[in-house]
């Protein structure tokens, strides 16, 4: 199957990992763990992933990452008093599972 | 060889700094910079220093340009819900704490990173204690000031710390509410209501007698796209967004502002929808880099907006709205 999307592992340090150039030539997502998508076969998604220097990880790569950040995440929020989750003034809610597309 | 006023017949403009509202297409040569720089119209978001200390929903930020902006409080509390931070264009620094510890206030969104107003809220997250309280930044520290009339949390806000609007937000029950009030430096006076009582707006709007609410949270709808405008008596409504969502970041002006991010259906999930105002219409244009629920925000016009905070994931992350120029030549 032909992919949309590929991945890669990159931390983000602040100004300049992404600039407005690249922001308005590539369609960026981030998910947890420092995981991006960008498009595949994509001249401007290859060359931001080498600025960055980004780990390129397979679509099964990336969504073990993704769900062990997620599943952490879950874990930590479920463990916090009852109280604390009070969604009327908590303004934080159980982070929900992460489905990587192809 | 070519040159610019053969081709194009005239001779290119020298600024020392770059012009504040370039037309699409414009050329001109920076003298302090020494570089030749077009104006290509588009712009979008690019990611920026990340905060110290990650924040969400509820928190107040400040700025006159995305290099001199300011975020203060937000959650999780009570940790975040006194921190303050400024920024620099590249990065954040933590500077003096708020006297309070809340957050779910709302902001003076053009006031600076030397005058500054947070006002409204709710304090400790496991109880529901709403806050009529006023703090006013100088620069370097911030002073409790006088009370809103109506405590209110999830309140939205415009202007600077000498003349602002606090409009909607809610009460202890969740119950929506529709109050305005003003502030002129020293009090707060209740003026005319909203037209419809909502929560969670994003807000526009250089002082008491401009502003915008969009967005929110109703009834009669759990998300909302209608636009209010304040002509310094009276809301009226104006152009709906074309994505209803509630919690999304605002800047701006009542002529040009910027809706970003934000909380739309199915659930909570977040948005990157960014959507700009030019004073009738909204239209859709780049998105977040990364999609922003509860994001916080400001700036003065829908040209040039900073975006920090929020969630889901890292709620470090700053994201800048700007560009269209480009270097397109140096000496």
């Amino acid at each position: 199957m032909t992919k949309t999307y590929q991945y890669c592992v990159a931390e983000n340090w602040g100004k300049g990992f992404i600039d407005h150039g690249e922001s308005s030539t590539i369609t960026f997502a981030s998910y947890p763990g420092n995981v991006w998508q960008v498009p595949a076969y994509n001249k401007h998604g290859n060359l931001w992933i080498a600025k960055v220097a980004g780990a390129v990880k397979t679509k099964t790569e990336a969504q073990a990452i993704v769900d062990a950040e997620v599943q952490a995440a879950q874990a930590a929020w479920d463990s916090l008093p009852d109280a604390d989750k009070a969604p009327a003034i908590g303004n934080i809610t159980r982070p929900a599972d992460i489905t990587l597309e192809e | 060889m070519a040159t610019y006023i053969g081709t194009h017949g005239g001779k290119i403009q020298n600024y020392s700094s770059d012009p504040s509202n370039p037309v699409e297409g414009e050329v001109w040569y920076n003298s302090t910079s020494n570089a030749i720089k077009l104006n290509t119209g588009a712009l979008s978001w690019a990611t920026g220093g990340s905060l110290n200390t990650g924040r969400t929903g509820g928190a107040g930020g400040a700025g006159s340009t995305t290099s001199a902006s300011m975020a203060f409080s937000g959650d999780p509390r009570p940790a975040v819900g006194i921190k303050t931070e400024l920024y620099n264009g590249s990065n954040w620094t933590e500077v003096n704490d708020l006297n309070q510890i809340r957050s779910a206030g709302a902001s003076a969104i053009h006031g600076t990173q030397t005058a500054a107003l947070w006002f409204g809220g709710v304090d400790v997250p496991s109880g529901v204690s709403i806050k009529t309280e006023t703090e006013k930044w100088n620069g370097t520290n911030w002073t409790e000031v006088n009370d809103l009339n109506q405590g209110r949390y999830y309140v939205s806000g415009a202007g600077t710390n000498t003349s602002a609007l606090a409009f909607g937000g809610q009460n202890p029950t969740s119950t929506k509410l529709a109050q305005t009030e003003i502030w002129n430096g020293t009090n707060w006076t209740e003026v005319n209501d909203l037209a419809t009582a909502k929560a969670n707006m994003a807000g526009a709007g250089a002082d008491s007698t401009s502003a915008l609410a969009f967005g929110g949270k109703g009834p009669p709808a759990a998300v909302i796209a209608t636009n209010e405008q304040w002509n310094g008596t009276n809301w009226t409504e104006v152009g709906d967004l074309n994505t209803a969502r509630a919690f999304a970041g605002g800047s701006g002006i009542v002529t040009s502002a910027l809706c970003f991010g934000g909380e739309v259906p199915p659930g909570e999930t977040a948005s990157a929808v960014t959507e700009s105002w030019n004073g009738s219409a909204w239209t859709e244009v780049n998105d977040l880099i990364t999609a922003r629920n509860q994001t916080n925000g400001n700036g003065f016009s829908n040209s040039s907006a900073i975006s920090f905070g929020g969630s889901p994931g890292s709620n470090t992350l700053t994201q800048i709205w700007g560009g269209g120029i480009k270097t397109i030549g140096t000496d």
